[in-house]
């Protein structure tokens, strides 16, 4: 236990107490002896261990799982879980940095990341919430709801106070939240928000769009602050949102060291990692305390690329990839590196920045949210993929498309004719389950990676 | 003289040759059972014996096809697609498209001036335009997979089946035999929807001639005549099903030859 607390950042001046909790929490989670081997294995195998910020990084993740899953035994009076819901991370952070009464976690990223990329146990859980409401092959939803509702099924998680979602991206979301109303009677709230926008409104977010996505928010904060008793001044929301603006920049740039190197400074398994540490809710400190370990990172990546090493090999194919790294699972993200080929990209990522900025710190959340490809229709997320592609100088884009997703199946075969229609370089359309282990065919994609890879190198060659 | 072993684990049958100074020495095909793993070292056994030579004279083996993990003797493992490429070269260095029908799956591979992969088109997921398809009317008709060819070519009023989908397909076989349609009628239609199937990936693809079969399907001259039918005119080489196999063998050599240069 001790050598895998160290690999995740843990040192010896971490207080007893702390150590304790962790060791409680992960035997409420069936972490058996077993599993903390399989787990050390898992760090060395997936990840840059080696990297001390990569370490520390792993440490506020785990914390936070901690910090979620005793948060009432730890006398939080209100527990409030956000899912994909625009905003919920800062409103999370702010709410944490006002009262330490109120806990607030967004969806189960670091659950995901723990259980299932660390621990490779996410299955079972799967399997519980198939067993108690959704069966497995009866009703296509995503393995992603299924890692909300397995939580709360299994009891991992105390149930919260109110839930809240958005239909902005899916209607599986605030459907899974209706259901685990009805189970466990848990009080959920709803944020409108939506991507359906005219042509005329791209490029950049609509105000229409923001105004009433930034009317909604408000309703939720007011909500919450009716619940709780305390008040969310627009100061500190706008506090929040600057330190998180350093976290953010401070990720951007250590994107861009890996992105500009060769041989691939670091595998695409850690995007995930990175998307989590954003998603964080912890107070003002604790997103100082992971800018600082970014900040590092960034420079033990700048001394590795000076001696040359990476975890893929020199000059390998340079690949845009849809959809982010597998959320419970990092095994394809190293096949990847295996074969040959090197994910500088991923298209959750590679949104434009928006232009349009507000006072208003409802207004400029709503702004900001509307920038992921996965909250565009075709026409606004086929052109931000054809510049990211542009931009990264990729040879070819692999369209593994999140089969269960309701937000992103029916783009995959426009963005294959678009991106070889306008770039001329291949497209690999790979189906799978971002959240779902089960998914992952080695075989089956190891072929599909290596005749990918052979199609890049044979496009390249007939270019140059 | 050092040789190489390249072998093909396939989910029905398993295909193996050895190679020196790049000939076939040898070559056998066994049915591949439940087990992965017995069925490669039988057929390593095999063929050190056919061609009278121990496992100490073979320089590098090369595997590909199902069960990666479960071969201890493969120096490495590659992908069909990059096996059925370089194998068809070695038979047929012209080729430029060459669609590989097997047991459990087909692809389309389209091929460069330089023999490097420029296109793929797979249905690996559906059995549908896979032999699969074949075996299971083969069953219900109770006749020999290999007598389904020949039969097939006697067929003057060939079914029309309405999906090329293994499962349905299967129902409407069973109809058909229910109806008293002769069987050389049913299964000239099971390869027409078959032909039309792979005729799908073809296009995925864009053919360029010259066109080969591979695989086990191959050997269906019923099949190969269905797909001439959509325009899809294709030779076939001798043992088509060893194409792979033949492949492997050729990673093999080299990489024994660029270990050998490091
Ligand atoms: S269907 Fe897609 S957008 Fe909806 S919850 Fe699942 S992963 Fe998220």
């Amino acid at each position: 236990m001790k050598e895998l607390l160290k690999l995740c950042g843990f040192t010896d001046k971490e207080p007893e107490t702390e150590l304790a909790r962790i060791e409680k929490v992960f035997k409420r989670l069936g972490i058996t002896d077993e599993d903390i081997e399989t787990g050390k294995q898992r760090l060395h195998k997936y990840y840059d261990i080696d990297l001390q910020g990569l370490r520390k990084v792993f440490r506020l993740i785990i914390k936070e799982l901690v910090n979620a899953i005793l948060a009432k035994e730890d006398g939080r009076e209100k527990l409030i879980y956000g899912f994909m819901c625009p905003g919920i991370d800062l409103l999370g952070s702010a709410f944490m940095t006002k009262s330490d009464k109120v806990f607030s976690i967004h969806h189960s990223w670091a659950f995901h990341i723990v259980i299932g990329c660390i621990f490779g146990k996410i299955v079972p859980v799967l399997e519980d919430a198939e067993k108690t409401w959704l069966k497995a092959g009866a009703v296509a939803h995503c393995a992603n709801v299924k890692t909300i509702a397995g939580p709360l099924s299994m009891g991992l998680f105390p149930n919260p106070d109110m839930l809240v979602t958005s239909a902005y991206t899916c209607e599986t979301s605030s459907k899974t939240l209706d259901i685990l109303h009805e189970l466990y009677d848990i009080p959920v709230w709803y944020i409108d928000h939506f991507k359906d926008r005219a042509i005329t409104e791209y490029p950049g977010p609509s105000d229409r769009v923001a105004k009433l996505t930034a009317e909604s928010i408000k309703r939720f904060v007011e909500k919450v602050q009716s619940i709780t008793g305390f008040e969310i001044e627009d100061d500190l929301l706008i506090q929040v949102k600057e330190t998180k603006r350093k976290l953010e920049k401070a990720i951007t740039e250590m994107r861009k060291i890996v992105i500009n190197s060769d041989p691939l400074l670091i595998s695409s398994s850690h995007e995930n990692i990175w998307g989590c540490l954003l998603s964080l809710t912890s107070t003002i400190d604790g997103i100082e305390e992971a800018t600082d370990a970014i900040n590092m990172l960034c420079n033990e990546l700048k001394e590795k690329a000076a001696r040359g090493e990476g975890d893929v090999e020199k000059g390998a194919p340079r690949v845009l990839a849809i959809c982010p790294a597998g959320q419970t699972d990092p095994r394809l993200e190293y096949l990847l590196c295996e074969v040959g080929i090197a994910v500088v990209g991923i298209d959750f990522t590679m949104g434009e920045k928006s232009k349009k900025h507000s006072d208003d710190p409802y207004l400029e959340m709503a702004l900001g949210s509307q920038q992921v490809s996965l909250e565009l229709p075709p026409y606004g997320r086929i052109p931000l993929i054809i510049n990211a592609c542009k931009k990264l100088k990729v040879n070819g884009v692999l369209d593994r498309y999140h089969v269960g997703c309701r937000a992103v199946v029916a783009d995959a075969l426009l963005i294959e004719e678009a991106v070889k229609k306008e770039l001329g370089i291949p497209v690999m359309v790979m189906e799978w389950e971002n959240f779902d282990p089960r998914s992952y065919n080695h075989q089956q994609f190891k072929n599909r990676l290596e005749i990918f890879r052979e199609m890049m190198i044979e496009n390249t060659g007939n270019k140059s | 003289m050092r040789y190489f072993i390249g072998i093909d684990i396939g989910s029905e049958f398993s295909k193996g040759v050895i190679t020196g100074e790049g000939e076939i020495l040898t070559q056998i095909v066994i049915p591949s059972g439940i087990n992965y793993k017995t069925a490669a070292l039988k057929l390593r056994d095999e063929l050190l014996k056919s061609a009278g030579i121990s496992e100490e004279d073979i320089a590098c083996t090369a595997t590909t096809g199902h069960g990666e993990k479960l071969i201890p003797f493969s120096s490495r493992h590659i992908s069909t697609a990059l096996c059925c490429a370089k194998g068809i070269r070695h038979v047929f260095p012209e080729v430029r498209t060459v669609l590989d029908i097997q047991g459990q799956s087909s692809q389309v591979i389209k091929l460069s001036e330089k023999g490097r992969i420029s296109d793929h088109s797979v249905n690996d997921i559906c059995a549908s335009g896979s032999g699969y398809f074949l075996t299971v009317v083969s069953n219900i008709l109770q006749i020999d997979i290999n007598d389904v060819g020949p039969l097939s070519l006697k067929s003057s009023n060939p079914v029309t089946f309405t999906t090329g989908c293994a499962v349905f397909g299967e129902s409407e076989a069973i109809s058909r035999v229910a109806e008293g349609t002769p069987k050389e009628d049913i299964l000239a239609g099971v390869n027409n929807a078959l032909a039309s199937r792979l005729a799908s990936l073809v296009n995925d693809v864009g053919m360029e001639m010259p066109c080969a079969v591979c695989g086990g399907g191959g050997l269906n001259a019923g099949l190969i005549k269905s797909l001439a039918g959509l325009g899809i005119e294709a030779d076939v080489p001798p043992n088509p099903q060893l194409i792979n196999a033949i492949g492997a063998a050729c990673f093999a050599e080299e990489y024994s030859i660029t270990a050998d240069n490091k």
